[in-house]
C-alpha cells in the first residue's frame, strides 16, 4: 500500500530524512519508534504533504499513486489521514463544520452523494460515543481551549469519521492519561481491517500494549535502523536507543 | 436630463446650489434656507478634502471631483426584480435615489409609538418640529460631506420612537441607487429615541452599480436610557458611498452599531458619537471586506463628554487582492469625562500581498481618572491551520474561505448574542457575506 525507497527530506538545507525506506502492506499495522529528533514526525508530515520540506525519493507511492505529485487534500481524498502530534487550534471553525466539510469533500471525490445534516449527525454521534465525547463538543471551535487529551481524542474522532485507508498517527499517545490512552487505542483498533493500514509513530511501547503492531521499525538519524516484530519494542523499552547506535558504530568499525 | 434633475459637479458646488436651490425640499422655509447657506459657507471656507486634509489623508475623493452627477430629486420607478432580496421583516422604509418610495415602503402596521415618514413630506406637514431637529446632532466643521449633505438634502427619513416605547420588531431601511446617468443622492436621516425607548434598525445600501454617489447623513439622538441597535450593511458594487452618522447619547443611553461593509468602489463611514451625559454607552462593531479597486475607510470619533461613560470599538478588516482599507478610531476624553472606560481594537486579515491597511487608533485624554486602551493587528492566514484543513481533504480555496469566515464570524456572533432576533439578522448578513468572502479569500489562488 505504502512504498518508500530512499526518501530524503530537508528543511532549510538541513537533511532530516536520509535515505529512508519502508514498505507497509495492506491490512498491516506498523510502529515507527525512535529517539527525539530522529525524523519520525518529519516522516509523518512528508507523507501527509506538508509543503515546507524539500523531498526526493526513488519511490514514494501510495496505492500506486506517486505521492509527490499530490497535494495534501488529494492525498486525504485518496484515503491518507495523519493524526497530528500537535493538533492545530482553529477559533471560529466548529468541529462539526470541519467534519462535515471534510467528509463531504471525500464523498464528492468518490462520486458518492453527500450526506444530509441528519444522517451525518447520526453517524458522527456514533463516533463521538466511541471516543467518549459529548455532543456539545461538536459546536465548539476546532481544538480551541481543548485539553491535551481532548485534542488527541479529537484526532481519533476525525479519523473514525473519515475512515482512511492509511492512517498515520504522529505520537497520538503522548501526553495521554491511562484512560484516554485506552480510548485512543480502542479507536485505532476499531479501524484495523484487512483493507487498511496503520502507521503508529511513537516514543513509547505503552501504546503498543493495546495496539499490537505487525512490524516495529526503529528510526534514527533519518533512516530505519532496525525492523522486527513487537518484541523489538520491548527490547527498546528495556535497553533504550543507545545500543543501536553503539551496535552500528561497532559494525562500521568492524568493516573499516 | 429629466425634469427635476440637475447636473452637478463637486468642482462647482456654488453653481449647483444656485440651479437646484428652489427645487429642494423646504425651499420656502427661512430657517432651512439659512441652515443650508451656513453649511455651504462652512464648506466654502474649509473646501473639499484633498491629500493634505488630515482626516482624509489615506482616502482620495478625486474620482468624485472629475465626474458629473445628476442630482436626484425624484424617485425613479424600479422593477421589484432589480431590487436586492429583502429580509423577512414587517416594517420597511425604502429610499430610491435618496427619495422616499411610498410604493416600496411598508409602514402601515407600525406599532404605536413608532413613527416613520419621508423627510420631504414632513417638511411640508410639520416643518416647525423639524426646525429643532435638523442640525441638532450633526457636526459640520471638518465634516465636508456632512456640510454638503446639509446644503443639498432633499428627502430622507424621520424616525421617532416615543418615550417608554420598546419596539420589538426591527425596522428595515433600504437605500437603493439606480438609473442613468449616475446619481448624486443625499438623503438625510433624523432619528430620535425618547426616554427609555428602544429600537433596532437594519440599514442596507445597494445599487445598480453604475457609479452613483450616495452622500448620506444620519442624525441620531438618544434620550435618557434609550437604546438603539443599528446594523448597517453596505453592498453597493460600483458606487461611491460617503455616510456620516452623528450620534448624541443622553444619560444612561446605549448606542450599539454593527457596520458591515461588503462592497463599494469608495466607501467612507464617518461615525461620530458624543457620549454627552452621565453613564452613556456605545459599542461599535465593524466588519469590512476590501477587494480589487475597492477602498473602504472607517473613521470613528467618540467624544467622552460626561462622567462614567463607556465605549467599545471592535473592527475587523479583510483585505483581498488590490484592496485598500483605512481604520481611524479616535477617542477623546474631555475634562468632564472622568471614569471613562474606553477600549478599541482593530484586527486585519491580509489575504494577498499587494493590499494596504492604514490602521490608526488614537486617544486624546484630558481627564485623569480613566481606563483607556487601544490596539491594532494585521496578519495573514495561518499556514498550520490551512495545512490542517487540507490534510482532512478540504481544498485550498475552501480552506481559505473557512478561515476567512472564521475571522469574520466573531463580529457576526457578537451580533447574534447581543441582539434580540439577532439570528434572523445574522442569517441575512451571512448570506450576503459568504460568497463575497470566498471570492476575496481566493483571488490569488489557482482554483
Amino acid at each position: 500500500m505504502l512504498s518508500i525507497r530512499n526518501l530524503w527530506a530537508s528543511v532549510n538545507d538541513s537533511d532530516i530524512l536520509k535515505g529512508l525506506s519502508l514498505e507497509v502492506g495492506v491490512g498491516e499495522v506498523h510502529a515507527v519508534m525512535g529517539p527525539n529528533g530522529s525524523g519520525k514526525s518529519t516522516l509523518a508530515r512528508v507523507l501527509a504533504g506538508r509543503e515546507e520540506y524539500t523531498v526526493r525519493a526513488d519511490t514514494l507511492t501510495y496505492c500506486g499513486h506517486d505521492l509527490l505529485s499530490m497535494s495534501p487534500e488529494e492525498r486525504a481524498r485518496e484515503g491518507i489521514f495523519m493524526a497530528f502530534q500537535y493538533p492545530v487550534e482553529i477559533p471560529g471553525v466548529s468541529n462539526i463544520q470541519l467534519l462535515k466539510t471534510a467528509y463531504n469533500s471525500l464523498r464528492k471525490h468518490r462520486h458518492e452523494p453527500t450526506l444530509d445534516a441528519v444522517d451525518f449527525l447520526a453517524m458522527v454521534k456514533a463516533c463521538l460515543k466511541q471516543v467518549g465525547m459529548e455532543a456539545g463538543f461538536l459546536q465548539r471551535a476546532v481544538n480551541a481551549d481543548f485539553s491535551g487529551g481532548e485534542k488527541k481524542r479529537n484526532e481519533i474522532l476525525q479519523m473514525l469519521v473519515l475512515e482512511p485507508r492509511l492512517a498515520i498517527l504522529d505520537e497520538t499517545d503522548s501526553g495521554l492519561d491511562i484512560d484516554a490512552l485506552r480510548i485512543v487505542a480502542e479507536g485505532i483498533n476499531s479501524l484495523r481491517s484487512p483493507e487498511r493500514a496503520i502507521v503508529l509513530v511513537t516514543h513509547y511501547q505503552r501504546l503498543l500494549n493495546y495496539v499490537v503492531p505487525d512490524c516495529v521499525h526503529i528510526l534514527a538519524e533519518g533512516r530505519i535502523r532496525r525492523s522486527g516484530g513487537p518484541e523489538l519494542a520491548c527490547l527498546l523499552e528495556e535497553k533504550g536507543y543507545g545500543w543501536i547506535a553503539a551496535e552500528d558504530d561497532s559494525t562500521v568499525g568492524g568493516t573499516a | 436630463m429629466k425634469r427635476g434633475e440637475n447636473t452637478f459637479s463637486l468642482r462647482d458646488i456654488a453653481t449647483g446650489f444656485g440651479c437646484c436651490q428652489q427645487h429642494l425640499s423646504g425651499a420656502k422655509l427661512d430657517w432651512l434656507q439659512n441652515y443650508r447657506e451656513a453649511a455651504l459657507a462652512q464648506l466654502r471656507q474649509e473646501g473639499l478634502p484633498w491629500r493634505k486634509t488630515e482626516d482624509w489623508k489615506y482616502t482620495s475623493v478625486r474620482a468624485l471631483m472629475t465626474r458629473e452627477f445628476a442630482l436626484a430629486l425624484t424617485p425613479i420607478a424600479v422593477r421589484p426584480e432589480r431590487m436586492p432580496t429583502l429580509p423577512d421583516v414587517e416594517h420597511r422604509a425604502v429610499m430610491i435615489n435618496g427619495c422616499f418610495s411610498y410604493s416600496l415602503s411598508q409602514l402601515k402596521t407600525l406599532p404605536p409609538g413608532l413613527s416613520v415618514s419621508s423627510l420631504a413630506a414632513a417638511l411640508v406637514s410639520h416643518p416647525q418640529v423639524l426646525q429643532d431637529r435638523v442640525g441638532a446632532t450633526a457636526v459640520l466643521e471638518r465634516h465636508p460631506f456632512a456640510a454638503l449633505n446639509s446644503a443639498f438634502f432633499h428627502d430622507g427619513l424621520v424616525i421617532e420612537v416615543a418615550s417608554g416605547v420598546r419596539v420589538t420588531e426591527p425596522l428595515f431601511i433600504l437605500g437603493w441607487s439606480g438609473g442613468v446617468p449616475c446619481r448624486l443622492t443625499q438623503p438625510r436621516l433624523l432619528i430620535d429615541l425618547g426616554k427609555g425607548a428602544e429600537l433596532t434598525l437594519m440599514e442596507h445600501y445597494a445599487g445598480d452599480g453604475v457609479g452613483h454617489f450616495n452622500n448620506q447623513l444620519a442624525e441620531i439622538s438618544l434620550g435618557e436610557n434609550a437604546q438603539l441597535t443599528h446594523v448597517t450593511l453596505h453592498q453597493a458594487a460600483g458606487d461611491h458611498l460617503i455616510h456620516g452618522t452623528h450620534v448624541r447619547c443622553g444619560r444612561g443611553s446605549r448606542y450599539r452599531a454593527w457596520n458591515i461593509d461588503l462592497d463599494g468602489v469608495l466607501l467612507r463611514n464617518d461615525l461620530a458619537v458624543r457620549l454627552a451625559e452621565r453613564g452613556a454607552e456605545c459599542s461599535l462593531d465593524g466588519l469590512f471586506l476590501v477587494g480589487e479597486s475597492r477602498h473602504v475607510d472607517n473613521h470613528i470619533r467618540i467624544d467622552h463628554q460626561a462622567i462614567a461613560c463607556r465605549s467599545r470599538v471592535f473592527y475587523k478588516g479583510l483585505l483581498g487582492k488590490g484592496g485598500r482599507g483605512v481604520f481611524n478610531g479616535k477617542v477623546i476624553v474631555h475634562p468632564e469625562g472622568q471614569q471613562t472606560d474606553a477600549r478599541q481594537v482593530n484586527c486585519n486579515l491580509l489575504l494577498a500581498r499587494d493590499v494596504e491597511i492604514d490602521s490608526k487608533p488614537e486617544l486624546e485624554i484630558y481627564a485623569d481618572d480613566v481606563k483607556c486602551s487601544h490596539g491594532s493587528t494585521a496578519g495573514e492566514l495561518d499556514n498550520d491551520s490551512l495545512f490542517y484543513l487540507r490534510s482532512r481533504g478540504i481544498s485550498l480555496p475552501r480552506a481559505r474561505t473557512l478561515l476567512a469566515e472564521a475571522f469574520a464570524r466573531e463580529i457576526i456572533d457578537r451580533m447574534k448574542v447581543s441582539i434580540e432576533d439577532g439570528k434572523m439578522l445574522c442569517h441575512w448578513v451571512t448570506a450576503k457575506l459568504t460568497p463575497q468572502l470566498h471570492q476575496l479569500a481566493n483571488r490569488e489562488v489557482t482554483l
